[in-house]
């Protein structure tokens, strides 16, 4: 009987057998690149707003409080978004005839809301609580990235669940003092209140402070999900 | 479908309950019958007969590949779906006190057949979202009841009237008023000859100097009133007794002066249900279940409440009795004549049947003992005649009871008077209403709310009256005869009266309208609206100032420009204090003080008529006697465009979406003489001697008296919406409303039946996720509290280690539980001795001996049975309504069920002797929702990890994890998990949505769900606890820096601050967890749910020292009444129950101490 094989198929057997292997570690590594990519996460990525609102501008250069706008972040779960009220408490003053403006005086009049498109967008199964976090010494600048050089607001991190995870696995390596969450720029080694002190040691000292719920419990999945 | 249900065979439930002589629970009748139905239900997770919605023969090979294609491309589709985007919509300007995404409370007031009942509404962004009760409104003490639950979703009913229409043409209120003006002070009507205006029970003080302005601005014009649930019988037996309309309030528990409670010890109840459909019934419910309330450990109380029940239905007051008599509703008349007579109730014979002898003696014994003088109480239930209600008060007063038990008021209702200027009954006041249109007296008539044409009697026909008022030649297309209008919820097709009307004008719910009412003892809310009216509905409130006001004028006071200023001359302050009285009404949701004072009344000269002993007919003819009672769900039929109710299964029987005609075990069995195949489902026409006809499918509930069928109002609506009516548009299930006669409103006598042959199939959910032990879970050793003799007899089939083996329901009698400590244990343990060896696990145990630890505990001794926990917890939980065919696939989604057990009362002497064991059962309740095991056996088998376990001993199930194999509900052998089959939430009106609680995922397809204590409650609680911790501390710290740079002067006053400080950490974090509740919880009436962490917490207490403080909860898992449900299975559940106490009594039951 005539061989059915060609020798060379000894050789093409052993490759396909590399090449699948090769080809389903591929497939999975194209699928996380993907799945984690800014395509997917809408990381850096700007919308269209209604009004080109430049957090560079009234954060970074004017230096007004996150709270000034975003009242409620300490008490709520949600953050706050300004009521046209807050815009057009100096609005009505300064830059009043700004034609980049015009929606906000539009609304005002008009008494119809703005509509923002949201930028940072959690799944509805995700219950995340701003309140906790900016009360237990979570800055802002720790998930929204440095707002006050952003000219228009962009979603810094994945939002996925490992990057939440990465905190609530290691709140010490985020954690800083109450009263600079609302520094964008803090950094312990600078800072008066804690000479000499790293992340690294001042880190473990405020997570037993504040009582951050050990990891075992920072991870339950009621934590977040419900 | 098959038809019908299966014949039970009757005579095996029999003996199968005799065997078991009381030591057995069963939750039906086929469970004793062991029908197949039976068997298969519990064996099986999901039961064959849902496989048969896929039809065999169209499932091919063919159609199997073809679906799967459009599967698997759908899900390629559906994973490239984009992201979806978000919107951010601020305010302009953000109101006071609103903070997106924290709730606010509102209190408010819900009217129900003209009652006032307190209620805390929760707003999400302007959205009412879920009723709580109000603790500080008298009629509700912050319980909740099904009717007020489900209010928050009639508000969202996509099918409510949203238009002024004039005989189905959409019109405008303009065009209304201006007809209703126009026609009012036409020259036809000088004075207001002819004008007429029917109201439900009126009790609201506005509505009222409304209505008698309305006289006296029109002296010929007729005010009329009816309300089918109105407590006419009540009213009457009042006159009767002292003359004049006087209001009962109960005062099962009454407080001294220094806080001591009071409690009624001895209650006979002739046909009353007064934990259930009293207008205070909230308030009795939590008084009389106080009063039994048995606790050693760390509370004493060892003595409870005697309640006698001597009733013609089964009702949930008749369930917690410790004695119960069911009888033909004459006969519970006739016993309170004997009752009175053996009291010294004047006019009074004491002639009585020797039946009753030794049960009348042993009340009338407990009643006359001297421990119990003026701590007694007689009810007396509106079904029952005037004559006995008058008979009741003067038992109340023979037993020195006025004043202590109960106290007498001015009525709360306002009446009508009739045309010899005596208030008019609302029965009398509408068949004086039909008369007139039917002579032609009336041409003008406005319908204010309810609807009438429905509910009333029919002897009183006011829809063909109404017809012929309304159009000429008695006809809807014809021409306008007189001017008629309705104000109501529903538009005119889905309305019986808005129907016949020409003007149908939309009513507003309470949440959304500015008015006032009254409770059932005088105090008055203002109700204040959550949201603007969604439909631009009116009130009556609102409609009635339109014709008070002048011809000349057009005038538009709002809702809350008319009560505010009824209450501006009525608020007993000056003027310039009315704003913080406003205020603070509005806020504490009572007007201060405004509950009636007690009134003395005596009961007028001359004995009380000796009641009307309505003859009971007798068997032989084979009538029956027929009970008409308000439906347990639905109730009038106002409620019954609620998907919420129409699912909540019905106390007793089970039954969902439906109604049925309820008869006794034996009746059955004498129906089947005539018709062999009666079973649950066969329609019998019930005929009255009068003519009035009625199909009703028949139900077989143990229990009822025999020859006497209970029928419950609500259902066979004409016109409705979608969960009125069938999904074909057909009537669903009967109108009890057909048989009722307005001098007879509760019982129909002498009632013929003849069979259709037809089966209405009823859906019940009596038996399902039953726990069972057919399962095989480990050796027979550990299954509990076998009978040895089943165990030990290889030759008893398995089956015979069925449910009354697994000691799920625990009971004893007071007496032998305080015989000695000893027994307390034993109440609870009751032979299981699996329970009390230490319990091994395979598996490595988690440390719960940190943090909070959530528990539960649910007093089985409490919990009558209403059903509040459960509408809680779907209004909570967002759980989805999944309509009749699907609860018959066992496919409903309540995350609670309350399971029902019966158990027989006879002694195995007594059922020897030959009576029923299956007459006059025992009935425990036992609400079972998730039980948080600590070795949850639905854990081990998730192949996706999509429940697990918290550190703080939660069970959790993640739904975004969850790929629905459904392996975790197998495995759980309490059956409290439900899965979602379809997308129930899919094509339910947008309205709907708005109803639901933001802080809870609404589940999709395809993922299990099941109770999470309320998670939701308990993070927000957790977080507030951890926000108002750290808060605190960092003060602490600064004053700790303080103290360092400061000098040593100021020294001890910030030492004393900081430890001021640190003790009121702890104590505002125990008061946090204390006030901590689940949903179901909150809206118990009778507190028999408890929930917490079950750790002792640490509190600094005033001298410094740190105490590690119990919660309610903890404290409960302590007494030796707690149990858990299943222990041998070593499951651990964090839910623990309380075994059930009786208090029979000794003369009645002498062998109660075994």
């Amino acid at each position: 009987m005539a061989q059915l094989f060609h020798p060379a198929a000894n050789t093409l057997a052993k490759a396909t057998v590399f090449a699948a292997a090769l080809l389903t570690a591929g497939i999975g590594l194209i699928y996380w690149f993907i799945e984690t990519s800014p395509y997917v996460t809408l990381a850096g990525e700007v919308r269209n707003q209604p009004i080109p609102f430049s957090h560079a501008h009234h954060v970074g250069g004017l230096g007004i409080d996150c709270r000034y706008c975003h009242v409620q972040v300490e008490e709520s779960n949600f953050a706050g978004m300004p009521p046209t009220k807050t815009c057009m408490s100096c609005h009505s003053v300064i830059w009043t005839n700004a034609d980049m403006l015009e929606p906000v005086r539009q609304s005002w009049r008009s008494g119809q809301p703005i509509v923002w498109q949201r930028v940072h967008n959690l799944p509805g199964y995700v219950y995340f609580n701003h309140g906790i976090h900016v009360n237990k010494g979570i800055g802002c600048v720790t998930c929204h990235g440095n707002v006050d050089e952003m000219p228009l607001m962009y979603q810094r991190g994945s939002l996925q669940m490992a990057w939440c995870l990465d905190c609530h696995r290691q709140p010490e390596r985020f954690i800083r003092p109450r009263d600079q969450v609302f520094n964008l720029h803090y950094d312990p080694r600078q800072d008066p209140q804690h000479l000499g002190e790293t992340q690294r040691t001042l880190g473990p000292k405020l997570v037993a402070e504040y009582h951050i719920l050990p990891r075992r419990q920072l991870e339950d999945c009621f934590t977040c999900h419900r | 479908m098959r038809e019908g249900q299966p014949n039970i065979d009757l005579k095996a439930a029999r003996s199968r309950c005799q065997s078991l002589s009381g030591e057995g629970l069963w939750r039906s009748l086929e469970e004793l019958a062991r029908t197949d139905e039976f068997r298969e239900s519990i064996e099986r997770e999901f039961p064959a007969s849902m496989i048969e919605e896929f039809d065999a023969g169209s499932f091919s090979r063919r159609n199997f590949l073809r679906l799967m294609g459009a599967s698997m491309a759908l899900a390629g589709v559906y994973g490239c779906s984009e992201r979806p985007s978000g919107k951010i919509v601020p305010y302009v300007q953000q109101p006071e006190q609103v903070v997106p995404g924290m709730p606010l409370f509102f209190a408010t007031a819900m009217p129900l057949n003209g009652f006032g009942y307190g209620v805390l509404v929760e707003s999400n962004e302007g959205r009412p979202t879920k009723i709580e009760g109000n603790p500080d409104h008298p009629a509700s003490l912050g319980a909740a009841n099904i009717l007020m639950q489900a209010s928050a979703l009639q508000l969202y009913d996509p099918q409510r009237s949203a238009n002024v229409v004039r005989v189905d043409q959409i019109s405008s209120w303009e065009a209304f008023r201006s007809e209703l003006m126009q026609q009012l002070h036409s020259d036809r009507h000088p004075g207001g000859k002819g004008v007429r205006l029917l109201t439900e029970t009126v009790t609201s003080p506005t509505l009222a100097w409304q209505l008698d302005q309305f006289r006296k601005q029109f002296p010929e014009a007729r005010w009329h009133h009816y309300d089918p649930m109105a407590r006419v019988n009540t009213q009457k037996g009042a006159i009767l007794a002292f003359g004049r309309p006087v209001n009962t309030v109960y005062q099962l528990r009454r407080f001294d002066s220094d806080g001591k409670p009071n409690d009624a010890k001895v209650i006979v109840s002739l046909d009353s249900d007064v934990l259930w459909d009293e207008p205070g019934s909230l308030q009795y419910s939590r008084h009389f279940a106080a009063a039994r309330k048995v606790r050693v450990r760390n509370w004493w109380q060892t003595t409870m409440s005697r309640l006698y029940v001597i009733e013609s239905t089964l009702t949930l007051s008749g369930s917690m009795a410790d004695h119960r008599l069911p009888m033909r509703p004459g006969d519970v008349s006739g016993f309170a004549g004997a009752l009175a007579a053996r009291l010294g109730v004047a006019g009074t014979s004491g002639e009585t049947p020797s039946a009753w002898t030794r049960h009348l003696d042993a009340i009338v014994s407990d009643l006359k003992k001297p421990e119990n003088q003026g701590a007694t109480l007689v009810l007396v239930g509106e079904s029952q005649p005037p004559e006995i209600h008058a008979l009741g008060h003067a038992m109340n007063q023979a037993l020195g009871n006025i004043g202590k038990t109960l106290r007498y008021t001015e009525p709360v209702e306002r009446f009508p008077t009739d045309t010899n200027g005596q208030p008019a009954s609302s029965f009398d006041s509408l068949r004086e209403l039909v008369n007139d249109v039917q002579h032609g007296r009336v041409e003008w008539l406005l319908i204010l709310e309810g609807n009438p044409v429905y509910t009333a009697p029919a002897d009183i026909p006011l829809g063909d009256a109404l017809v012929e008022m309304s159009f000429l030649r008695g006809s809807r297309t014809g021409d306008f005869a007189n001017f008629t209008a309705h104000l109501g919820a529903y538009a005119s097709q889905n309305s019986e009266t808005g129907y016949r009307c020409q003007w149908q004008v939309p009513e507003a719910h309470y949440l959304e309208s500015w008015g006032d009412i009254q409770a059932f003892d005088g105090t008055a809310s203002i109700i204040q609206p959550l949201i603007g009216p969604m439909h631009a509905g009116r009130t009556a409130i609102e409609l009635m100032d339109v014709l008070l006001t002048p011809a000349s004028q057009v005038r538009n006071r709002t809702g809350y420009e008319i009560v505010r200023d009824f209450w501006r001359n009525q608020a007993k302050v000056g003027q310039n204090d009315f704003e913080a009285w406003w205020k603070r009404t509005l806020e504490k949701g009572v007007v201060a003080d405004s509950a009636f004072g007690a009134i003395d009344v005596s009961i007028s000269a001359g004995p009380v008529a000796p009641p009307a002993m309505a003859p009971s007919t007798q068997a032989t003819g084979g009538e029956l006697d027929i009970v008409l009672r308000p439906d347990p769900s639905v109730w009038d039929g106002s409620y019954s465009n609620n998907g919420w109710l129409q699912e909540c299964p019905k106390f007793f029987t089970k039954l969902v979406w439906d109604n049925a005609a309820l008869l006794s075990p034996k009746t059955a069995e004498l129906l089947r003489r005539k018709y062999p195949s009666t079973a649950d489902g066969l329609v019998l026409t019930f005929a009255t001697t009068d003519g009035r006809k009625v199909d009703a499918p028949v139900m077989v509930v143990p229990g009822l008296p025999d020859n006497v069928v209970t029928m419950h109002f609500g259902y066979g609506r004409e016109r409705g919406g979608s969960a009125t009516m069938e999904p074909d548009g057909g009537r669903r299930g009967f109108n009890a409303y057909a048989l009722r006669d307005s001098r007879s409103p509760w019982f129909v006598s002498g009632v013929s039946h003849e069979s259709t042959g037809r089966f209405h199939r009823l859906v019940v959910t009596r038996s399902h996720h039953a726990m069972d032990t057919l399962g095989g879970f480990g050796p027979p050793d550990m299954r509990g509290p076998l009978k040895p003799k089943n165990v030990e007899d290889p030759a008893t089939p398995d089956d015979e280690r069925e449910l009354e083996n697994r000691r799920l329901v625990r009971t004893a009698t007071l007496a032998y539980f305080n015989e000695s400590p000893e027994h307390r244990h034993f109440v609870a343990a009751l032979g299981a001795e699996a329970e009390r060896k230490p319990l091994l696990s395979l598996y490595p145990g988690w440390d719960y001996s940190k943090g909070y630890q959530w528990g539960m505990s649910i007093d089985m001794q409490s919990c009558i049975g209403c059903n509040a926990c459960l509408v809680a917890c779907v209004a909570e939980n967002n759980i989805a309504v999944v309509g009749r065919d699907e609860v018959a696939r066992q496919r409903e989604m309540h995350w609670i069920r309350i399971d029902q057990y019966f158990a027989s009362s006879l002694s195995k002497q007594e059922t020897e002797g030959g009576a029923d064991p299956l007459a006059n059962p025992r009935i425990y309740n036992q609400p079972v929702p998730c039980m948080q095991c600590e070795n949850a056996p639905c854990e081990l088998v998730c192949p996706v990890g999509a429940t697990v376990h918290s550190a703080e001993g939660l069970n959790e199930m993640v739904y975004n994890r969850c790929v629905g194999t459904r392996y975790c509900s197998n495995n759980c052998p309490y059956k409290v998990r439900r899965f979602n089959f379809y997308n129930w939430k899919l094509g339910v009106a947008p309205s709907i949505d708005l109803q639901h609680n933001p802080q809870v995922t609404v589940r999709t397809r395809g993922v299990m769900e099941k109770c999470t204590y309320c998670v939701q409650r308990l993070n927000n609680t957790r977080i507030e606890i951890e926000k108002m911790t750290v808060q605190l501390e960092d003060r602490i710290r600064a004053l700790q820096e303080q103290q360092k740079s400061a000098a040593a002067e100021s020294e001890s006053g910030i030492e004393g601050q900081i430890s001021s400080l640190r003790r009121e950490i702890t104590t505002r974090e125990f008061d946090m967890l204390e006030r901590l509740q689940t949903a179901c919880q909150q809206a118990c009436p009778t507190q028999a749910i408890a929930f917490g962490s079950i750790l002792p917490v640490r509190v600094v207490n005033e001298s410094g020292q740190t105490e590690h403080r119990l919660t309610q909860v903890a404290k409960l898992k302590q007494e030796p009444l707690d149990y858990p449900l299943l222990a041998e299975l070593t499951t651990k559940p964090r839910t623990t129950y309380m075994a059930r106490l009786r208090n029979p009594n000794p003369d009645l039951e002498p062998h109660a101490t075994s």
